[in-house]
């Protein structure tokens, strides 16, 4: 099945252009003029809706000949797209829809796979370029006394690549009420006796409150600790979405529906709610239970794209992924631990402060 | 002739009568022993092995150590028989009569320690009590020879100590309240602790991806809207529970050698 593919050429030299996040505007590769978002997507506008529909034909496209075909399998999980700079035939991941050629290092946008029902309503460009990324990263390195020297050195930090990650933006409301239990008490001596006295109140709450855009991931390929903890992302600079933000990136789209996503929001935000309720309780010694109701109600699902930069690395057989909120530069990533500097560390902290400790004592 | 022979007997019977007297006065100005076995416990050899292990004792240190066994002292208290012995006796070096006495009553299967002088200084109350733990046991099995040679040895100890440290031995600086390897455990425990704890924060730095249990970030910063605050003050409940003020009964703990009105230390005594 091949692909309908947009490759955002220069007005000026057909060069390819890619989204620089620093001026959030389309650069040239090879003139360097860079152009605005709305220029180029006004350019391209007739060209992305001729290739959705392209897209769409060759999807009902069969093979006639009778060499070795991709198994139902196999094809259920890839693609193939036709360079349009130097007419490679790549092959990709379904959920691809945004990368860049092997062969000739352009920039493309595989506009069928984002196009109709799979559209996102916002993207959130990149703030932080490769740069960034990378400064980030080696920062994040040092001061880990544990990290063995060897990853550090062979992992490929420049290999990091930015990758627009389908997010569901959950907007709820939620409605919480609770009776409770509190306890004021004092204690005092009598005499002999400890005399204990204790208030006791009925404690009645019930409010409400509303969530906007809480993320969850619609990839099943990331991680959910990883996309969880880099956040939070700032909406302020979220915009309607426009492939013109692509190029230079990978994208994927969705494949966990919004539905699917969303039992993992709906325990985020009743957590929450009953954290806010709790914290309109206070005053008390001790505070006992004795009903609440948390009730979460979904009011809609927004699909976004939200920038990543992302290093998959392999160490000593075991996998490795970090994760750099592309807006604000929070970086995550489990790290290997050197075991023989782990011990050195633990003696080295213990064993003088056995002999300082035993010098001060026995001497 | 006769005269001149009379003359010779004459001089030696002056000379037996006077050796006689100095010997005599010698015997009543003499230093009494440190072992006193009015009872006739030990054989002589057991006295003289005593005798010769508390004068070592107390040689150089300018204090007495006196073991005294008795007879019964009928209903008389052991430390007032004890004092009394001590001042009738002489007992004590120097002018200050300093020393130390342990009695054992064995009809009345009593004993008692008492101090006196810089005996007083150098024996604290926890160190008596510390000397008498040690010998009772052994009055209670029949051991008297052990229990009085566990008793001088306990008092050299001590007078070595004090003439080492320059201070009593008392229950702040007594070595075997030190135990060095419970110590050292402790050291070790401690700064495994405390290494286990930075080895734990550096290993958590090493993993932070951890997936989020709440969405704060995405409420508004007001929080919740109430539309409910009631808090209703229902009734009190009062409970008492008896435990007295603890008292401070330790006397002994703030070290030291108590003394009696009669300037004696030492402890009270007891049955064996």
């Amino acid at each position: 099945m091949a692909t309908q593919t947009t490759n955002y050429q220069c007005p000026a030299c057909t060069g390819p252009l890619h989204f620089d996040s620093r001026t959030g505007k389309l650069v040239c590769d090879y003139c360097g003029t860079s152009y605005d978002v709305k220029e180029i997507e006004a350019r391209y506008g007739q060209k992305q809706a001729s290739a959705d529909a392209a897209a769409t034909k060759a999807g009902k496209q069969t093979l006639s000949d009778d060499r070795a075909r991709w198994s139902e399998t196999e094809a259920a999980g890839l693609t193939s797209y036709s360079c349009p700079s130097c007419g490679a035939e790549l092959v990709c991941e379904a959920e691809t829809a945004a990368t860049t050629c092997p062969y000739c290092g352009n920039p493309t946008v595989l506009g069928g796979k984002l196009s109709g029902r799979l559209k996102p309503e916002y993207i959130l460009p990149f703030k932080l370029d490769k740069k960034n990324a990378v400064e980030q990263l080696t920062r994040y390195y040092k001061g880990k006394p544990l990290l063995p020297k060897a990853f550090s050195r062979h992992n490929h930090i420049e290999e990091i690549q930015g990758v627009y990650v389908p997010f569901w933006l959950y907007d709820a409301h939620a409605d919480a009420r609770g009776r409770y239990e509190g306890e004021i008490t004092e204690s005092h001596r009598e005499g002999d006796y400890m005399v204990t006295t204790t208030q006791h109140y009925d404690i009645a709450r019930d409010g409400s409150t509303d969530f906007l855009k809480v993320p969850v991931d619609g990839s099943s390929k990331m991680p959910n600790t990883h996309m969880d903890a880099i956040e939070p992302f700032d909406y302020r600079a979220l915009v309607p979405f426009s492939t013109a933000y692509l190029p230079g990136f990978l994208a994927d789209r969705y494949d966990e529906d919004a539905d699917t996503c969303y039992e993992r929001a709906q325990k985020r935000m009743e957590s929450s709610t009953a954290d806010a309720l709790h914290a309109t309780i206070s005053g008390y010694s001790e505070l006992h239970t004795l009903s609440e109701n948390i009730n979460v109600d979904r009011k809609k699902a927004h699909y976004a794209l939200l920038p990543v930069w992302m290093l998959h690395t392999k160490w000593k057989g075991k996998d490795f992924l970090f994760a750099m909120n592309g807006q604000t530069g929070r970086l995550i990533g489990d790290l290997p631990i050197d075991k023989g500097r782990l011990a050195g560390w633990f003696f080295g902290i213990s064993l003088p402060i056995i002999a300082v400790l035993s010098w001060l004592i026995f001497l | 002739m006769n005269t001149r022979t009379q003359h010779p007997k004459r001089f030696l019977s002056l000379l037996a009568v006077l050796l006689l007297a100095v010997s005599f006065s010698l015997s009543v100005f003499a230093a009494p022993p440190l072992v006193i076995d009015e009872y006739g416990l030990f054989d002589a050899d057991t006295l003289t092995s005593l005798e010769q292990q508390a004068e070592d004792a107390a040689s150089g240190h300018d204090c007495g150590v006196y073991f005294l066994v008795t007879d019964s002292i009928g209903e008389q208290d052991q430390r007032d028989y004890a004092k009394a012995y001590y001042i009738s006796h002489n007992l004590g070096e120097g002018d200050s009569h300093s020393g130390i006495l342990f009695l054992l009553a064995l009809g009345s299967r009593k004993y008692v320690t008492i101090t006196y002088g810089g005996g007083v200084t150098a024996f604290t109350d926890y160190r008596i009590k510390d000397m008498e733990d040690e010998i009772v046991p052994l009055l209670s099995d029949g051991e008297y020879a052990e229990a009085a040679e566990t008793y001088i040895s306990l008092c050299a100890d001590t007078l070595d100590f004090y003439a080492e440290q320059g201070v009593p031995l008392d229950f702040d600086n007594d070595p075997a309240n030190q135990p060095g390897l419970l110590i050292f455990l402790i050291i070790v425990g401690i700064a495994f602790l405390i290494s286990g704890i930075v080895c734990a924060v550096l290993c958590a730095k090493m993993k932070t991806a951890h997936q989020k249990t709440e969405a704060n970030d995405y409420m508004p910063a007001a929080g919740l809207t109430l539309r409910t605050q009631r808090d209703v003050y229902t009734h009190t409940t009062r409970t008492q529970v008896y435990d007295p003020p603890q008292q401070d009964n330790n006397s002994s703990s703030s070290g030291g050698s108590s003394v009696d009105s009669d300037g004696f230390g030492g402890s009270s005594g007891g049955s064996f």
